[in-house]
C-alpha cells in the first residue's frame, strides 16, 4: 500500500467530527484562564515541568503468533527446574526460558510468578476467539531495546530435557534475559463473555475451532446461507460489502440473493458476513 | 511574563486561543472519546499556555506545541489526575449536550481493529498525520523528538499498519519490530 493510502485509512477512522461551540463558551474559557494570573489558584500539577521537553518515549509493540492451539493442563516435576503451578522458569546461560504450564490459569497467577522471579511482567488477559484462547499473541515494552531482548519460543523451541513440541510442558514460551530489568505487557488470549467483542481472531469464522467450523457457505446466497448459520445457533452481527475494503462500513441487511463472500468471528456466537451481488472469485 | 504589559500579554493569548481552540478541542476529542472530560483537558491545555505564553513558539509552530502539552494534559488524565475547571463549565454543558454520540475507535471494521492492534507510539503518529495534519517538523515539536526521528518511526508505523490492512479479512493483531534497533536519532 502507499503511504498516501495508508493515510486515507487513518483519515476515515477519524472517530471525532466538529463540535460546534458557542462563542459565550469560549470567551467565557479564554476569559477564566487569563484571569487566573492574579488570583493565584494554584494549578500546581501542570506548571512549568522541570522535566525535559522530551516527553517519555512510550513504545508499544507487538510481535509474532507463533503459538496455536489450546494446550491442555499438566504440570511435570523435573528436579531441574523450578516448578510452579502456572508457569515454569529454566535457566539456560544468562537467559530465562519461561514457559506456560497451565494455559487456563488466572493472569494474576503469571502475574504473582513473574514478580517472584523479580520481572516486571505483567499478563494482561483479553477476550479472543476460542481457538486463541490460552494463546500469547502481543508483547509491549517501554522501548525496542527492551522489547528486542524479548523472545517468544515455538512450541518444541528450547524445550527442557527431551520434552517435544507435543509435551503440554513445552508449548507457549517466552526467552527473557535473566538480568531483564524492562516493563513488558503481553496480552494472553482468555474467552470471551457473550457478546463481548473478540481482540483477536481466526482469520475466517468457518476455521477450526470457530463458531461456523466447516460450514460451507462462501458464495452460497445469503438466502441459503442465513439457516446453516443460525442452525449453529449463531447470529449474524453486521454485513458489510466486500467492495467496500479496506474500509468496511456496516450496511443493513443485504437481499437473499446477494452471495456470502466470507465470515468473520465478531464475539461468542455472533459473526460479521461479508457480501456481495455477485460470487466471490 | 516579565515586564510585558498584562494586556499585551492577554491580546498574545486571545490570538493563541482563537486561532487553535477548535484544532485542540479537537484533538482531545479524538482521544478521550469524553465530552465532559475534553472541556477540561482543554482548559487545562491553555491554562499552561497562558502560564508558559512565552514559550508558545510563533507561526505553525503554536498548534504542534499545544498538541504536545495536550498529550500530556490527557497522559496525566489516564492517570487520574483529572479536575473540573469551573471555567470550562459552559463549554463542558455544550459539549455534553451535543447531539452526536461521542465516536471512538470502538467499532469494529478491520480498519479499526487493524488500528487498534498498532503500538500507541504508531497510532499517535499516524493520527496526527491524519487527522492533525502536521508535517514532520510539526510533529517532532509535538512528540518533543527530532525531525528524524518522525520519519524513521512514521515510515515503520506506515509499514506496521499496511501489514495488519492487507490481512485478509480479520487482523491479527501481529507486527514484527524487527527493524526496531536502528539508530532512529543519529
Amino acid at each position: 500500500m502507499k503511504t498516501h493510502d495508508i493515510d486515507a485509512v487513518t483519515r476515515d477512522l477519524n472517530p471525532s467530527p466538529g463540535t460546534p461551540v458557542s462563542d459565550a463558551a469560549w470567551a467565557e474559557l479564554s476569559d477564566g484562564i487569563t484571569a487566573t494570573v492574579e488570583d493565584t489558584t494554584p494549578i500546581t500539577q501542570l506548571a512549568p515541568r522541570r522535566t525535559p521537553a522530551r516527553p517519555r518515549l512510550v513504545l508499544a509493540a507487538a510481535c509474532t503468533l507463533l503459538i496455536g492451539g489450546v494446550v491442555a493442563a499438566a504440570v511435570v516435576n523435573r528436579p531441574d527446574q523450578n516448578q510452579p503451578q502456572a508457569l515454569s522458569f529454566t535457566e539456560r546461560g544468562d537467559k530465562l526460558i519461561v514457559r506456560v504450564v497451565d494455559p487456563t490459569a488466572d493472569p494474576k497467577r503469571y502475574n504473582a510468578e513473574f514478580k517472584k522471579m523479580g520481572l516486571n511482567i505483567k499478563v494482561k488477559a483479553v477476550p479472543v476467539s476460542p481457538p486463541s484462547v490460552g494463546g500469547m499473541f502481543s508483547f509491549t515494552a517501554a522501548n525496542s531495546a527492551e522489547l528486542d531482548q524479548l523472545r517468544p519460543l515455538e512450541p518444541g523451541e528450547k524445550c527442557n530435557g527431551t520434552l517435544n513440541a507435543s509435551d503440554p510442558g513445552c508449548q507457549l514460551g517466552l526467552e527473557v534475559p535473566k538480568n531483564y530489568t524492562g516493563k513488558t505487557e503481553i496480552l494472553f488470549g482468555r474467552k470471551a463473555k457473550p457478546g463481548e467483542m473478540y481482540q483477536h481472531m481466526s482469520l475466517s469464522a468457518t476455521e477450526k475451532g470457530e463458531a461456523l467450523e466447516g460450514l460451507a457457505i462462501a458464495n452460497k446466497t445469503v438466502g441459503a446461507a442465513l439457516p446453516l448459520i443460525e442452525s449453529r445457533g449463531v447470529k449474524v452481527h453486521a454485513y458489510y460489502a466486500s467492495s467496500d475494503r479496506p474500509h468496511f462500513k456496516d450496511i443493513a441487511k443485504p437481499a437473499d440473493d446477494w452471495f456470502v463472500h466470507g465470515a468473520s468471528p465478531f464475539a461468542p456466537d455472533e459473526v460479521t458476513l461479508y457480501v456481495g451481488p455477485t460470487p466471490d472469485k | 511574563m516579565g515586564d510585558e504589559p498584562r494586556d499585551r500579554r492577554r491580546e498574545r493569548f486571545e490570538q493563541v486561543f482563537a486561532a487553535n481552540r477548535e484544532a485542540v478541542l479537537g484533538y482531545l476529542l479524538r482521544r478521550t472519546g469524553n465530552r465532559h472530560d475534553a472541556a477540561d483537558l482543554l482548559a487545562d491545555t491553555f491554562l499552561v499556555a497562558w502560564r508558559r505564553l512565552d514559550d508558545v513558539p510563533p507561526g505553525d509552530q503554536t498548534r504542534p506545541w499545544l498538541y504536545g502539552v495536550a498529550r500530556r494534559v490527557l497522559a496525566n488524565h489516564v492517570r487520574g489526575e483529572g479536575r473540573r475547571h469551573a471555567l470550562a463549565d459552559r463549554l463542558r454543558n455544550e459539549l455534553a449536550e451535543s447531539d452526536e454520540p461521542p465516536r471512538t475507535l470502538t467499532d469494529n471494521s478491520p480498519a479499526a481493529i487493524a488500528f487498534r492492534c498498532l503500538p500507541e507510539q504508531d497510532r499517535e503518529l499516524l493520527s496526527l498525520v491524519a487527522w492533525e495534519e502536521l508535517d514532520t517538523a510539526q510533529i517532532a515539536i509535538t512528540l518533543g523528538i527530532t525531525r528524524n526521528a518522525v520519519r524513521v518511526r512514521l515510515h515503520r508505523a506506515r509499514k506496521r499498519f499496511a501489514k495488519l490492512l492487507t490481512a485478509p479479512l480479520a487482523n491479527r493483531c501481529l507486527v514484527p519490530l524487527k527493524e526496531e534497533a536502528s539508530h532512529e536519532d543519529a
